[in-house]
């Protein structure tokens, strides 16, 4: 196994906060609160330099984790988000082979500037590199996120193993010493892969992990994310809206006996900015026990989520 | 290996069909080594969960034998020694070389 001499001196605590609007690397972040719990896990994936798989159900912070922890060891984050056709290739690198072809003809036929004959004659200068292999070249350390990579092909984890294991990069179209180019990784990243268990991983790769499966957090923790992203929000619209969210959850819940399809943390946030376009006193009055829930449409996404709240809540009186 | 409970929790899951080698064991022990896991016996129950549990399914039957394994009394089982080496100390459940070695042929 490959690992870095220092990476004791990574430690995550979970305590660095960034200020509302704050970004980091051109992206907006938000700030993260992970138990101690995850703290640990995420410690223990960086010292033993395997890849940290994260589980379930949307909006738990599953995504969000990834960024959190480049921003407080101020570090570079690279994201992949995994799409049915990606191919585990696509992440290390593409080979730029039209533009080598172009530039073939255009050598042949005389019209290529002195700066892209010399380009020409760089083989390496048609690799463009993937976020596995701009994390894997950075010579500082960086961060990976592979998002939801359940969403690929079934060979597409397996395909990933020698690259995360070997932490070695492998260009077929350009040639060494007759041998294929090797990039290897100057600082190990630290990667994060999250699954929605739409499909299920395979073995070999599922060991190679290490595996953390993340709660939806509590009232408390709800709480005090609605309050962090609006921090001008009367507390007592806070609490009424967090507490209807999670009946809601419980109702769907009861129903479908499918989390996935849930509603979730980014619905709330909506949700919550909905509420707050009415003055606070309209607000509450539409959050009180007795009327059904306003904008409905932020929160419930199907059809069927729709009529199962209705006829749900009207058993409930 | 000085952590006979550790390595028949290891069998046991192994029995119970959890896809670890002893790749997986190693791994644990040297998380250990590493600090990990010695706070007491939930943060050993979170570590060996990391490493070796890869489902819900695979959790409950992970539960099951951690509880019936590793003792509760979480102070005698913990003894940081002067070297820092977490070691486990579990009578009842020791496991005689022969035994062990019968059961490392296995891999």
């Amino acid at each position: 196994m490959v690992k870095s001499l220092n990476s004791n001196d990574f430690k995550y605590t979970g305590n660095k906060q960034p200020k509302l609007g704050e970004t980091y690397k051109g992206k907006l972040i938000y700030p993260y609160f992970p138990s101690q719990k995850l703290v640990d896990v995420v410690n223990l994936a960086i010292y033993l330099g395997r890849p940290l798989l994260l589980k379930g159900e949307p909006g738990c912070g599953k995504t969000k984790l990834a960024v959190a922890v480049a921003y407080e060891l101020e570090l570079d984050f690279e994201a992949w988000y995994v799409k049915s056709t990606s191919q585990a290739k696509d992440g290390l690198y593409i080979y730029d082979t039209v533009g080598r072809l172009r530039d073939a003809q255009l050598a042949a036929s005389g019209s290529l500037t002195t700066e892209e004959k010399k380009r020409f004659d760089e083989p390496t200068s048609y690799i463009r590199l993937g976020p596995l292999g701009r994390g894997f070249t950075n010579p500082k350390r960086s961060v990976i996120l592979i998002d939801e990579i359940d969403k690929a092909d079934i060979d597409f984890p397996n395909d990933l193993l020698l690259e995360l294991d070997e932490q070695l990069i492998k260009i077929e179209e350009v040639q060494e010493n007759g041998r294929e180019k090797e990039i290897k990784a100057v600082n190990p990243p630290i990667v994060f892969i999250t699954s929605n268990d739409e499909k299920d991983l395979p073995d070999a790769f599922l060991r190679r992990c290490i595996f953390y499966y993340i709660n939806f957090p509590s009232y408390e923790q709800i709480v005090q994310i609605v309050k962090n992203r609006f921090p001008d929000i009367a507390n007592e619209l806070v609490e009424k809206a967090v507490a209807r969210f999670i009946k809601l959850r419980e109702i769907l819940e009861g129903e479908t006996g499918r989390f996935s399809k849930n509603v979730s943390t980014s619905e709330l946030l909506d949700w919550v900015n909905a509420l707050q376009r009415d003055s606070l006193k309209d607000a509450l009055n539409k959050l009180s026990e007795e009327s059904q829930l306003p904008y409905l449409e932020v929160l419930l996404k199907s059809w069927d989520a729709h009529i199962n709240y209705l006829r749900l809540s009207r058993d409930d009186e | 290996m000085n952590e006979p409970a550790l390595l028949e929790l290891f069998n046991s899951l192994r029995e119970a069909g959890l896809p670890i080698g002893l790749a997986e064991y190693n791994l644990l022990l040297e998380a250990i080594s590493g600090g990990f896991g010695t706070r007491d016996r939930d943060a050993l129950a979170q570590l060996c969960r990391a490493l070796w549990v890869k489902s819900q399914r695979e959790e409950q039957i992970f539960q099951n034998y951690f509880d019936q394994i590793i003792i509760q009394q979480s102070e005698q089982v913990f003894i940081e020694s002067e070297t820092e080496k977490p070691s486990l100390i579990n009578q009842k459940k020791q496991i005689t070389p022969r035994k062990k070695a019968a059961r490392l042929t296995r891999f």
